[in-house]
Parts: structure tokens; sequence; C-alpha cells
């Protein structure tokens, strides 16, 4: 054995001395010189780079990319002409016109948005979309996505607009339990990304893990009955007449994609009368 | 000088370590786009004994070439190119053999090859030492043209001063 390796070590010693040395050098070479270190790891990016396109051409063609907007804007068509985006106008129709049209006012519409700027990091969480006033947007006007709420709209400029995420310690959004009437608060404890917290909902209901938590209506941000996530945990602290429910999300905040910015066609009626009520 | 082959190569590499950083450091042909500098100190390893083990010769080009890299700032490079012609010079010296070998501890010197096979063998590693230092310093092949432009100004000026070196020197072994 010690002869075979002595066998070896003649035969091979100068080619591994070699290799050793000439290694050695050239880590020394990437490692202390700049512009060597730089071309060496673009240069083994392009193998790394090559892997990520297979994974990426398998994970979303890049011509998808334009599909899904045209599918996203069309659903932003149809979320329009769905029955929670109506206002109930039956009574009106009866009485003044038989137009089946008639029977059904627009109150909500339904304008896409991508994301350009995300974050989930901070405790004050916000997002940038790629519409801004030139399409109608204003503040105040809710941000949905295809799965759940995405957060309320604050500043505006031309072709953006700045959403403050739920997953924002000012962010109170309303909501309630499925299938009961109760609704309450639903506020981001500024911990983990994937669950909010609702508050306010009397402890004499009932409630069951798995129920399914909806946006309210009660608010003028968001139309009735969009599922923002579902109960995980109950907890009553003791002494208190209220429950505090931990709800996990239905979607991922961090790769949320497209967005639908919800405009309350009654939002400024709806206000005017509050302020016309505290006036008098 | 015909004393002890270690001692001999000892002090050759201390003087061509000094000549280098003193004297050739300081000498930059500047051309423009173009600067490129002399290197002396490879004779160290062109010099060293023919019947040195490869291994050895490989340990001694790359201290040498560290030290150099050390004052030139340059890590890697001068001992990247310093192990890569101490690797090829003993094919290049099995051809220039006499018969019989050559003699214990002897260096491919002028005196025993002659002028001729001598200078054409520091060409032919000085070339590639240059080569390999601007191709590791440039650290891409799209360079070529700048490459060898480079090598071949800083060729001339080294063989300038390897020329006087070797004249004023001309080591037996």
């Amino acid at each position: 054995m010690l002869n075979l390796f002595q066998l070896l070590l003649a035969r091979f010693g100068p080619v591994l001395t070699f290799l050793f040395l000439e290694g050695f050098s050239l880590f020394l070479i990437v490692r202390t010189n700049e512009s060597q270190s730089k071309i060496f790891w673009s240069s083994a990016n392009i193998v790394t780079g090559s892997i990520y396109q297979v994974v990426s051409g398998v994970r979303g063609y890049s011509d998808l990319k334009g599909q899904n907007r045209l599918l996203a804007e069309e659903i932003a068509k149809i979320r329009t002409q769905l029955a929670p985006s109506f206002y109930d106008n039956s009574l009106q129709s009866d009485t003044v016109s038989q137009r089946v049209d008639s029977t059904r006012l627009q109150r909500y519409t339904f304008v896409h948005a991508e994301i350009e700027k995300n974050s989930i990091t901070t405790v004050n969480n916000m997002i940038a979309i790629n519409r801004g006033s030139l399409q109608g947007i204003k503040p105040e006007m809710g941000v949905i996505s295809s799965d759940g709420v995405v957060g309320i709209v604050r500043k505006v400029t031309k072709h953006y607009a700045l959403v403050m995420s739920i997953l924002h310690s000012q962010s109170k959004i309303s909501a309630s339990i499925k299938g009961s009437n109760f609704f309450g608060t639903l506020v981001w404890t500024g911990q983990d990304v994937r669950y909010l917290e609702l508050q306010d909902i009397p402890k004499h209901t009932k409630i069951k893990v798995g129920q399914m938590v909806e946006t309210s209506g009660f608010s003028t941000y968001f139309p009735a009955g969009i599922i923002i996530g579902k109960v995980e945990a109950v907890d009553l602290p003791s002494g208190e007449s209220n429950y505090r429910i931990k709800v996990k999300l239905n979607m991922n905040m961090s790769s949320i994609r497209h967005v639908y910015v919800v405009n309350n066609l009654h939002q400024e009626e709806l206000k005017q009368l509050e302020q016309d009520d505290k006036d008098e | 000088m015909n004393s002890n082959p270690i001692l001999r190569n000892a002090i050759r590499f201390i003087v061509l370590v000094l000549v280098q950083i003193l004297i050739m450091k300081q000498i930059v042909i500047d051309l423009g786009p173009f600067a490129a500098e002399g290197f002396v100190y490879p004779l160290f390893i062109l010099l060293l004994p023919v019947r040195t083990t490869r291994e050895m010769q490989m340990l001694l080009a790359f201290s040498i070439g560290i030290i150099i890299d050390a004052f030139y700032d340059s890590y890697g490079l001068h001992a990247f190119a310093s192990v890569m012609i101490a690797a090829l010079r003993p094919i290049w010296l099995q051809r220039l053999e006499p018969r019989g070998g050559f003699p214990p501890n002897s260096s491919p010197t002028r005196q025993r090859l002659k002028s001729g096979p001598f200078y054409q063998y520091v060409a032919v590693f000085m070339g590639i030492h240059l080569i390999f230092y601007y191709l590791m310093m440039s650290f891409s092949i799209f360079l070529f043209l700048s490459i060898l432009i480079k090598t071949l100004l800083s060729f001339i000026i080294s063989m300038i001063f390897i020329f006087i070196l070797m004249s004023i020197f001309d080591p037996e072994d």
C-alpha cells in the first residue's frame, strides 16, 4: 500500500504540485484583485445564469407575461360586472322603470394594476403600483388581488400610486366571519407576514377554527364578501369581551404581482352623507 | 561562485529580486494606452539546476513569484506565471540535453548551452511567462490584441535587461 502510494506520488507528484500551486495562485488572484474577481464571478454567472434560464423557462415563459396581463385586465372587466359590484337598485326600478338593467346600478369598478415595488420586511409596509391619477386612481381607494385584500391607496401621482399594505401598523380593515353578521377590525401585529389579527368580535359569537374571514362591506373601500383568509386560532384574553382571532392570509403578500384597484362610485356620496350628519 | 549550488541559487534569488524591485520597477515604458514593464526575475527559474526535482522547481518558482507579487501588489499573478514556466521548462531542456546528460548541479547557462540556444530558450520562456502574466491580469481572452502588444513591449524590455545581466555576470552554473 505504501509502495503504491509512493509510486503514485512519483508519477503524479509534479502534476499535483503544479495543480496545487496554480490553483492557489488563481485563488489569490481572484480573491485579491477586484477586476479579476468580477470577471471570474460573472463567468461563473454565465453557468448559473443558463441554469436559471432553464428554471425560469419552466416556471413561466417570457411571452406568458403579456398573456397574464391580458387575462388580468379581462378579469378586472368581469369583476366590474359581478353581482357584488352592483348597487341594488331594485326598489327604484319597481316603481320607476321596468328596464332590467336599471335594477343594478354600477357601484364598484376595478382597475388592473401591477405591483412595481413591494415590501414585507418593515413594520409599515407600502406597495407601489403602476396606475395613477391618469387612470383615475384616487387616495382612499381599496386594492385587492385575486386572493384577498392588499391595502388602501394613500398617495397618487400621475402614473403611480402608493398603497398602504395590510401589513402596515396603521392598516385597519373591516372584516367579518363568513356566515355571521358580526364584524370586526383586521389589523397586523407587525410580526408574521402570514397572519393578521381580527379584533372586536364579541365573545358571545361562536367561532370555529377554519372559518372564512371576508370583507364586511361596511367600509367604503371594499365590496363585501372578498375572502381574506381563514381563522387559524381563537384567543379570548381574560377580562376582555372581545376575541382576538388569528387569521391566516389566503395569499402570500410577498409574491403578489397583479392587483385590482377598487373604485367605489358611491364613496363620495357616502362620505357626503356622513359629513352632513356631523354638520347638523 | 563555484561553491555550493544551493548557496549559488540563493544568492541569485536575492540579487534578481533586488534588481527587479529596485531597478526594473522604476522603468515603465509608457506608450499612451500601452504601458509595459520589464521582468528579469524569471531568469532565476530558468537558471535553476537542470536536475532539480520538478516539484522543487515549481515551489521555488512560486516563492519568487509570490515575493514579486508582494512588491507589485498583484497577488498571484507572478506566482501563476512563474509556476507555469517552471512546469514547462523541463520539456524544452530535454531537447537541449547533451549526449550523456547534463552534469550534476549544472544550470542551463549561456556558457553551457552556447549563446544561440540559450537566448532562444530564455526568449521562449520569457514569452510564455509574460503571456500568462498579462492573460491572468486581464483575465479574459477577448482583449487578445492588447495582451499581445503589452506582452511584446514587456518582452523587448525584459530581454534587453536579461541580456545586460547575462553580460555582466555570465555564470558558468
